[in-house]
This record gives structure tokens, sequence and C-alpha cells, in this order.
């Protein structure tokens, strides 16, 4: 063997015009591959991992409330948080994704913006580069609401650093606000996205947005391997499937539960198990359904009003809040008296609001022997169905936001599904540069091919010498195949270094400003990112189509009679 | 003992739609130790001849013995096994293998049949360089030897192994008369001295001085 690969290599030195050749080609095959892969590496780096991740993370953890989908809202940030790093594998980080669409003014100039909530970590600094003004006024401003724009938007918006940027916006209750920014320093413009963005410090944002330090907009989930999301999506999402709202409540020194009616709890539905006699009653009615025993004992009748109070999860004294009595029934046996039924929209308004602590568990109202009852209470949110690609997920998107409801929706989604366009993207760039490439080796094959044909012919009686001395025919095979494999090895090793070479000077021009491709660039200059897997895989490659191209010239050759040798010519 | 029996051997190669008959029925008995030569016009089947001794071609009839072992019966990974155990070549153009130098030329079928350490193997080399006068060349490349030494390396090469046999066909007719006389006296004296068994082809008369059996063939035909 050692002396077969030995002799291989000398022999793959001895036809040398021939080899430069077809290794120039193989380098040029290569490098073609190296030089797009790199590049939609790049693409992909850029787009994928700086705009993509900012927006929606691999997996992202979004909680919408009453169809306000521009505000997201996670009201308990720690059960969540909780909930991801006990079923997701492989975090790098989570993030708080919090962001708005605002309307901006700033001297005379209007424009939408999309302001974003900024984590101030080590990575910060890295993400930008600043044009005027500084970090130390943006991470510890002597003014309020401190922001960080691109010059481009500077320039839209007619600002400069120290100036003032009027806010228009929603803030998580929907309610319209105002709110004044100073623009602490204008970066470099780096690619339209980002150009877009007005970024200020998280805890700013969620000051002016009335979010309180336990509660956040979606959650980011950064993955060491991104190629799991999918996987770890679906595994959250398990842990995610909600629990049946209610509030343990005091009521006159009565331990009752407040529950809200399912939205699919129809009239017929709660009619059969609750026979109320007023014919306007339903579900969706203000005002709670009483059992007759409680109201009894508390001597209240339909129109009458309750206060409840409960233990609050996020703020010591307790929450309060009234109820009228829309009507009393007599409730099923196996149901206590003590469970009070009402309307889930103005429920998950008080629920939101304040989240109850519930340390009495809702069984003690609503025994397992309830059995079908338990459907009508509604559960805590309605997580949506997982969705694997871009249209699944839109669909699903279009169809719940035609009826906004009142629970929250809680949805799982990958970049996957969020930005799927980015990522086929990617498999369409490989998959072109695939193609092309395996154009220019299928014709390098047919080089190489031929190159073996004539070797052999010419050295039809060094073979049969060689097989008359007692060389095996599997043998003479590998010999050439040994060959073919050094001239690959040999044409890959070119390409790579010329491939650097040329991805190097690439990344030395720098285009204007003004370029279209400006939003694919980093810093005005092409992106790419050559990877160790991407050299091994065109390598992998190549070898296939080399020994592919080798196999029959290497077999002819084996099959040569060593009665060959016994030729005339001169050798 | 003999080394080599040869009943009614028959050679035909397909022409075309015809065949050629190289070999009409040749009958021989072959000893251990032997110094033989065939002599023949062009075109007579010498190199046929030698062929079928040396297994590197199978006879269309008869039966060939090599060794008392009947060559009909093996297959090519045998047969190619036999000779590079059994067997040693001395081809008429050297056939050396032009990227390895002389010395690795005779190690090349030593390392084939993985006999001992590699510096055994290159000892073993060296020693069959000195027995043909090549050790001074030993780094040379087969082009820049002159036809003389080239086949004084090919001869090292068919020797190193100690083969019972070893085969040239016209060894001499790419040489020189005094080269060739020179090779000649090295193949003798390397029979007298090993006891190699030598089979060689040739049309030069000159060169039958140094057979001691001398068969003559014409047609495809032995004449006694
Ligand atoms: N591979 C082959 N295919 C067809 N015919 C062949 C083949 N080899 C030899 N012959 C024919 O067989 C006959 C004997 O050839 P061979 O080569 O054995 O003669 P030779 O005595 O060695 O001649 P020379 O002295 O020219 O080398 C010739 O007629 C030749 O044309
Ligand atoms: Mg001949």
């Amino acid at each position: 063997m050692k002396t077969l690969v030995f002799l291989a290599f000398r022999n793959f030195l001895r036809q040398r015009r021939r080899n430069l050749l077809l290794g120039s080609a193989i380098a040029f095959g290569i490098m073609v591959l190296t030089v797009s892969f790199a590049f939609t590496e790049g693409l992909t780096d850029t787009i994928l991992n700086r705009i993509v991740i900012y927006m929606s993370g691999h997996v992202q953890v979004n909680v919408v409330e009453q169809g306000r989908f521009m505000s997201p809202v996670i009201r308990d940030k720690a059960r969540f948080l909780d909930a991801i790093h006990k079923n997701v594998d492989g975090i790098m980080r989570v993030e708080e994704s919090t962001g708005t669409l605002a309307r901006a003014v700033g001297n005379g100039k209007g424009d939408y913006v999309y302001l974003v909530g900024l984590e101030i970590n080590q990575k910060f600094t890295e993400s930008f580069v600043l044009n005027t003004g500084s970090y130390n006024d943006f991470i510890h401003p002597s003014y309020p609401n401190p922001v960080l724009l691109s010059e481009q938007k500077a320039k839209g918006l007619k600002v400069k650093v120290g100036d003032a940027i009027h806010l228009r916006f929603q803030n998580i209750y929907g309610q319209s606000n105002t709110a004044t920014l100073v623009v602490a320093a204008i970066m470099k413009s780096q690619n339209v996205w980002m150009d877009w963005a007005i970024f200020m410090p998280q805890n700013d944002f969620k000051a002016i947005m009335g979010y309180r330090p336990h509660e956040t907009g979606a959650l980011r989930v950064l993955l060491k391997k991104p190629k799991l999301a999918p996987a770890q999506a679906d595994h959250l999402w398990q842990a995610l499937k909600p629990q049946p709202a209610y509030i343990a409540a005091n009521l006159v020194g009565t331990s009752v539960a407040v529950a809200p009616f399912a939205l699919e709890a129809s009239t017929n539905h709660v009619l059969k198990h609750f026979p109320v006699s007023d014919a306007h009653w339903s579900p969706e009615s203000k005002g709670c359904l009483l059992s007759s025993l409680l109201a009894a004992r508390l001597q209240k009748h339909p129109g009458d009003l309750l206060t409840l109070s409960y233990q609050a999860k996020f703020q010591t004294e307790p929450a309060l809040f009234t109820l009228p009595v829309a009507a009393v029934v007599d409730f099923p046996p196996t149901l206590s008296g003590d469970l009070i039924f009402m309307n889930n929209e103005d429920f998950f308004k008080v629920y939101n609001y304040q989240l109850p602590a519930n340390t009495a568990p809702l069984k003690q109202w609503l025994p397992a022997s309830s059995g079908e009852i338990a459907r009508l209470v509604a559960p805590e949110w309605t997580l949506l169905e997982r969705t694997h690609n871009y249209d699944g997920f839109d669909k699903k998107m279009k169809s719940i936001m035609k009826f906004p409801q009142a629970e929250p929706i809680t949805d799982v989604a990958t970049m996957y599904e969020v930005a799927s366009q980015v990522v086929a993207m990617e498999g369409v760039l490989n998959a072109a540069a695939l193609i092309g490439a395996s154009v220019l080796l299928f014709i390098i094959m047919v080089g190489v091919l031929n190159s073996l044909r004539m070797t052999i012919r010419e050295r039809v009686q060094e073979i049969g010498a060689m097989r008359a001395i007692g060389i095996q025919r599997s043998q003479v095979k590998w010999l050439f195949l040994w060959e073919a494999f050094f001239l690959a090895i040999f044409g890959w090793t070119a390409g790579i270094l010329v491939s650097a070479v040329i991805i190097k000077l690439l990344m030395l021009i720098q285009f204007g400003v003004d370029n279209p491709l400006n939003m694919i660039m980093v810093d005005r200059r092409l992106y790419f990112i050559p990877t160790f897997w991407h050299a091994a895989q065109n390598l992998i490659l190549l070898l296939v189509f080399m020994l592919g191209a080798a196999y029959l010239p290497a077999r002819q050759a084996a099959n040569l009679s060593p009665a060959s040798a016994f030729g005339h010519a001169k050798g | 003992m003999s080394l080599i029996e040869l009943k009614d051997i028959s050679k035909e190669y397909p022409l075309g739609n015809t065949s050629v008959r190289a070999l009409r029925g040749v009958s021989m008995v072959i000893e251990k130790g032997a110094f033989m030569s065939i002599v023949g016009p062009s075109g007579s089947g010498k190199t046929t001849l030698l062929n079928l001794m040396g297994c590197v071609d199978q006879p269309t009839a008869g039966t060939l013995l090599v060794d008392g072992q009947d060559v009909s019966k093996l297959n090519d990974k045998d047969l190619t096994r036999l000779r590079l155990y059994k067997i040693g070549f001395i081809f008429q153009s050297f056939n050396l293998i032009p990227v390895l130098s002389v010395l690795e030329n005779v190690e090349f079928p030593l390392l084939l049949m993985h006999s001992g350490k590699p510096s055994e193997i290159r000892e073993r080399a060296k020693t069959m360089l000195r027995h043909v006068q090549m050790e001074s060349h030993m780094q040379h490349r087969p082009s820049e030897l002159s036809g003389g030494q080239r086949q004084r390396v090919a001869i090292a090469r068919a020797l190193v192994t100690q083969p019972q046999l070893v085969l040239a066909d016209e060894p001499t007719a790419n040489l020189d008369s005094e080269t060739g006389n020179a090779i000649l006296s090295l193949m003798q004296r390397l029979n007298e001295e090993q006891g190699t068994t030598f089979i060689f082809s040739t049309h030069d008369p000159e060169v039958l001085k140094y057979a001691r059996n001398i068969v003559k063939i014409r047609d495809g035909l032995l004449i006694t």
C-alpha cells in the first residue's frame, strides 16, 4: 500500500504540464465554490445573525394581548424564563425583545421609526460604530430617554446630537402616548435594516411603554446550534401548554375562585350545566354568574356589586376589584358553590394587569370529578399551534388577527418561520453555487478522464511490465485512483489558497453609500465567511468527482495484459 | 527435476475474424538450472513461448506445468503471485519504472512481496546492484542511464527476489554487441553462481555461444 501511494505520487509529479493544467482547472472550480459558499455564509450571517436575530432570535416566545401585535407583553417574565431554561438545550443567551413602531418628529420633519429597547451589555458596543456623540451619554445619560440612531435616520429627521425627538406611540395597554427623546449619539449607517431603527436603553423604553419590572416584551433565545431551533421550539411549546385561568380571591371572608368562561363556551353549552332563567344572559354578559348557595349566604341578588380582593403575585398589598352579579343559578353538586364564573374579556383585564398569586389550587373549587364542566373555564392563554415554515406561520397569524380575543395568545416561533425567506435564500444560493460548480467539475471530470486515458495509453508497456513483475490488478487500479487523488488534493489546495487571496481582495473594496446592495454588506464591504466545513465539503465533492472520473480508466489499466510488457517500444 | 513442462502447447491470437496460430503444438521439458536459448526468425513465436512460460498469458490448448503446477487451474490473482515469487523478467526494452530511482526499481518487487523490513529490503537491493556493478548509480533515474546500464538494473530487479526462473526476451536486441556480450556474461555468471534457471530468446547467432541448451523455433514449431 505504502509502495503504491509512493509510486502514485511520483507518477503524479511526472506529468507536470498536464497536471498543472488540470490542477488549475480544478483550482478554479474549487475557487468558485469556496468564494460563493463563503459569500452566502457571510450573507446569511449579516442578515440572519445581525438582523433577524435582532428581531426574532433563533427561538422566540411572544405573548399578545387583545390583538396588540405591535407591542407584545409577557406578564410573568420569570415564569417564561424558567420554562425556557428548563426546556431548551444549548442556550447561548436569552434576550428580552422590546420594540414598537412609532411616529417620530425631529426638527420639523416626521417619519415612522422602529423604536428598539436595547439591552446594554458588553456586546452592545461591538454592534455599532459611532459618528458623533458617545456611548457614555447613551449608557449614563444626564437626561431621560437618550437614543442612538444612524446618520441616515438623523438626516431624515434633521437632528444632531443633543436635539430632541418627539415620539407618538401606543403603550402596552393600547393607549396613545407621547415621549421626548434626546439624541445621545449618531452611528455610521451599516445597512438599511439598522437605518430604520432608533435605539434606546431597554429600561427607558420599558418605562415609556408601561412595562413593569416583572414584565417584558418578547423573549428571544439564541442557541449554540441554530439548526436545532425547530426541535427546541417544539420542546418549549410542550412546556407552555396553558393551565385553566382563575383568581383565588377573598369575598367577605369566603375563599372563592373567579374563573373566566372559555371562549368556545357557547350559551347552550353553559345552559346545559347551569339552568339560568334570565333569557338575556350569555357567557359574554358583563358581571358574574353566582351559585345560589353563595348568593344566599352573602344575601346578593342580580345587579348587586361584589368587592373581591386577592393576593397579587408581584405586589405586596392585596389587589381589589368589583364585579356586578349578572345571574344567580343552582350549581351542579359536583362543583363548589364558591366558584364564580365571569366573561373572559373582563376577567383578563383584571388578571393581566395584576397576576394573582393563586396559592390555593383551582381543584379546590373545580374538582376532577366535575368532568366536562372544567372545559367551560378558559385557559390562561391560547397557545398557537407550532408551524414549521413561513407559509404556515403566516396563515396562522392572519387567522388569529382576524379574530382578536380577550385571552392572551402565546406563540413559540423560530427563525425558520419568521425569517424563512432568509433561511431559504441561503439554501438557494448554496444550491446555485453547487450546481454551477458541479457543471464546472463535470467538465473537469471529462478532462481528467481523457487525460488519464492518454496517460494509460502512454504507459501500456510500463503497466504490463509491472503486471509481469507481480503487481495485482487491483493494485494497478489503486495506482491510478491515488494519482487522481493527488491531483484532486493539489487542485483543491491551490483553489483554497486562491480563494483566500480573492476573498481578501474583495473585502478590501469599499462601496459607495448609496449602493443598493448595502443591506447585504457590512461597513459597505462585501462580507465573506469561509468555513472549514465548506472547505471539507468541497474536498469531498471534488474527490467524488475525481475518483468517479478516474475509476473507469483505472479499471481499464488494471485489465491490461502483462504481455503488453513485451513490446518493442523504447522505455 | 523439471521446472517447466510443455505438453502439446498451442497458442492462437484472434485477429479480426480469423486467428493467428503463433504456436502449433510445442512440447518440451526444461530442467532447473538450465541456461537455455530460444532462437528463431522474427514472428516464429519466441515471445509467445516466453509469455506462456512466464504465466503472462495462457495457452489455447495443451498443458503447461510450472514448478509442477498446472497453470490453467490458476486465476489471475494466483498467476500474479506466482510471477512475483517464482519468476523474474528481463525485457528487450528494459521496462524499468521511469519515476523510480535505480535502487527503488530493484526494491520494488521486494516491497510488493512485503519481504522483510524496509532496511533489509534496501540491503538486499544494494547487494544485488553490487552484483551487477551498478551500485554507483543507485540514485539515478533510468532515463539517466545507458542501455547496457538499464539492462543490468533490469537483471538486478529480476534476480533480487531469488526467483527459480528468469525469462529474458531478446535482452540484448537494443544493445550494441559489446554491451550485449557483457550482459550475457553477467547472466551466465549469475546462473553459475546462484543456480538460477535462465531462458532467453534471440535471433542473433552471436549470442548463441553463451547458451548451454538451444531450442530452435520456426512458424510456431520446434525444430530438432
Ligand atoms: N497479441 C497478438 N495478437 C495477434 N497476433 C500476435 C500477437 N502476438 C504475436 N502475434 C503473432 O504471433 C506470431 C508470433 O509472434 P511472436 O511475437 O511470438 O514472434 P517472435 O518470434 O517473438 O518475433 P520477433 O523476433 O519479431 O520478436 C506472429 O505471427 C505475430 O504476428
Ligand atoms: Mg519477440
